[in-house]
């Protein structure tokens, strides 16, 4: 919003402030008046009935005459309060008209009054007025000034204005107070938030004296900075991992090269150097090339055709190509092949297969066998992949797919392992829409069930 | 100078056995914690090189185990891939003598192993004397009143030795354990042979003979 345009201040305080002023002003305006007119109303009301009893007492002692003249016989006590309020403001006074509408009786000469139709209650100008029926349809009119009236409504109205300005006032102030009370445990997790950085990512906010909306958000808040902490953790040993199976075969490629150029060497020796230096050459490219994969998976780009192949082939055609390895190490693979067919990456899937079946072997008792089922169960289909191994640990088998996880390290590095084929192959599963599971018997083998949907 | 390399990388063990080896050590290989906890024990090794990342037992368990109380005192390189302070200094803290992060050179890798076994005899000058006789431990050359001494590898190992330890008389089956690999014969007389080489090159006053004992050269 441009800033010409901005009504509301940025400060929520500030905010709330205005807001609560603006409503208390309204509230209490409102109410003044209301106030004001209720007096005012009652007041008119008593004195309409002060000056009704007047008119009926000035009727009473009207004594109409033959001639159309009225005698006009009032008590003393009337005549007194006519004649002392005479020459004030607001002073009393009366006016008869006769029946015919002649003026007869005007208590006060300068007085200018109008002849009125009826019985009622008037207010003229500063002065209120009420009239009454007299005998012979004589009309009684007795009237006094409202100044005092009007000094009391004023009175009350300053009166209840300075009320509701230092209630304002307090109000205000208390609003002040409040905000900034309420504003302060904001403040603390504005600021610890602020201090969480990746540098520093200890730091929690402390929930122990705040209302209960606040420390709900410090809570929400802390639990976000546990995951934070967490995938950032896991980050940090993923990349020391890395580096770590990256160092280790370039120290073998510096220091092979190295010492081979220490001295004049026999050719053979100049070869062997270099065949360990391409050794470890091969590892590093293959642990670059799987760690691509992985930062791919991770961010959502493993790109997948979805070509319709037949899984059955597939998984045929990959244990043929592990048939050597797997002979040369006296294991035999045993195919139970039902037909599945799926929408999937076949090089992809592939290297799941691949991985599975090289760990199947690779972690194998001598003499041992791998065996391969395919099924399909309700639009699933299923592989497993069961060795008759070693087994893994209970303790380890949540471990297995993490990166670089090794259940028997000097083994799998033997044996040409980056450490991440798991890793890949839940990735694959998981971007194919299946999952990967294990089950293993400590002893008896492992088994790894792949799960793919099919069509 | 016996050295064990407690190392799981058959690649970069063989390597570094090959370096020191041209440089004149005898080193021994140890593939695992285990296994190098257990040579550790039966040799009294003049350093160990110990890899942080070992399958079963770790760096770090043989490390505290070799520092256990009563253990034989061997100065103890720390090798590893991991760089980061809190490994460093848990390391050290363990009792490593030294630390380097590979990958490394091997020139350095054999400067801090001469160093150490310099630092750990209580001689932390590279250049040893014995009488008019003056050691290069880093350029391996051997000078006799101003005039260079030619040595084989053999002969300038054994001299060395027991420079290092001048002031102690050195027996014949400690040299055949830091001196000399499994392949000469123990019962040969191979020791007093480079004896009477090293007598004849330079002097026969250097090494004195304690008869039932072994050799002794005076600092």
């Amino acid at each position: 919003m441009p800033e010409g345009l901005r009504l509301l201040p940025r400060s929520l305080r500030a905010r709330l402030l205005l807001w609560s002023a603006t409503i208390l002003v309204l509230v209490l305006s409102a109410l003044v008046l209301t106030l004001r007119h209720r007096l005012r109303s009652s007041l008119l009301e008593e004195l309409d009935a002060e000056l009704r009893s007047h008119a009926e007492a000035v009727a009473a002692g009207l004594a109409p005459m033959a001639d159309g003249r009225f005698e006009l016989d009032l008590p003393g006590g009337y005549l007194r309060f006519f004649q002392e309020g005479a020459g004030e403001t607001g002073a009393p006074y009366y006016a008869v008209w006769s029946g015919r509408g002649a003026l007869v009786v005007l208590s006060d000469p300068d007085i200018r009054l109008e002849r009125p139709g009826q019985p009622l209650s008037r207010t003229r100008e500063d002065w209120r007025e009420v009239v009454v029926e007299g005998p012979g349809g004589a009309l009684v009119l007795v009237g006094r000034g409202t100044r005092g009236l009007q000094d009391r409504v004023q009175a009350f109205s300053r009166r209840a204005l300075g009320a509701a300005g230092l209630a304002l006032v307090l109000v205000l102030a208390g609003g002040w107070l409040l905000t900034t009370q309420a504003l302060a445990p904001i403040h603390r997790i504005s600021r610890v938030a602020a201090a969480v950085s990746a540098s520093n990512l200890g730091q929690r906010i402390d929930p122990g004296q705040m209302e209960t909306e606040l420390g709900r958000l410090a809570e929400t808040l802390n639990d976000t900075f546990d995951r934070l902490q967490a995938a950032f953790e896991q980050q940090v040993r993923f990349t020391t991992d890395a580096s770590h199976e990256l160092r280790t075969p370039l120290s073998v490629v510096a220091n092979q090269a190295e010492l081979a150029l220490r001295r004049e060497r026999q050719p053979a020796e100049y070869r062997d150097a270099l065949q360990a230096i391409l050794e470890a050459a091969r590892r590093m490219r293959a642990v670059v090339e799987d760690l691509l994969t992985l930062a791919r998976a991770d961010a959502g780009q493993l790109s997948l055709r979805r070509d319709p192949l037949d899984l059955a082939a597939l998984v045929r055609d990959t244990a043929g190509l592990m048939a050597g390895e797997a002979k040369r190490l006296g294991i035999a693979i045993e195919l139970d092949l039902a037909t599945a067919t799926l929408h999937g990456d076949r090089s992809r899937l592939q290297e799941l297969v691949t991985n599975l079946v090289a760990n199947a072997i690779r972690y194998n008792r001598e003499g041992g066998r791998v065996t391969l089922r395919l099924r399909t169960r309700g639009g699933v289909a299923v592989l497993d992949v069961i060795d008759t191994g070693i087994g893994i640990p209970p303790e380890e088998q949540a471990l297995v797919f993490e990166r670089f996880h090794r259940v028997d390290k000097a083994r799998s590095r033997e044996a040409g392992g980056s450490g991440l084929g798991l890793a890949i192959s839940r990735s694959i599963a998981e971007a194919h829409g299946g999952r990967i599971l294990l089950e293993s018997e400590p002893g008896a083998g492992t088994t790894f069930r792949v799960e793919l949907p099919t069509g | 100078m016996r050295l064990l390399l407690i190392e799981d990388e058959i690649g970069l063990a063989r390597v570094l056995r090959q370096a020191l080896e041209e440089e004149g050590f005898r080193v021994d290989l140890a593939a695992d914690g285990e296994e190098g906890l257990f040579r550790a024990g039966e040799v009294g090794y003049d350093a160990i090189l110990l890899d942080l990342m070992l399958p079963g037992v770790d760096g770090f368990e043989v490390l505290k185990r070799l520092r256990e109380p009563g253990a034989r005192p061997v100065p103890v390189l720390v090798l590893t891939a991991r760089d980061g302070v809190p490994d460093r200094v848990r390391g050290l803290n363990l009792g490593a003598d030294d630390y380097l992060v590979k990958p490394f050179d091997l020139e350095e890798m054999l400067a801090r192993v001469r160093a150490l076994i310099r630092r750990s005899a209580d001689r932390p000058s590279p250049r040893l004397r014995v009488g008019d006789v003056t050691i290069d431990t880093v350029a391996r050359t051997v000078q006799r009143g101003g005039a260079g001494v030619d040595l084989t590898a053999k002969e300038y190992a054994l001299l060395e030795y027991l420079a290092l330890h001048a002031g102690e008389v050195v027996t014949r089956t400690r040299i055949y354990e830091h001196i000399y690999g499994e392949e000469e014969d123990t019962f040969s007389n191979v020791v007093d042979v480079y004896v009477g080489n090293l007598r004849r090159k330079l002097g026969a006053d250097v090494i004195e003979t304690r008869r039932g004992h072994g050799y002794l050269v005076r600092a």
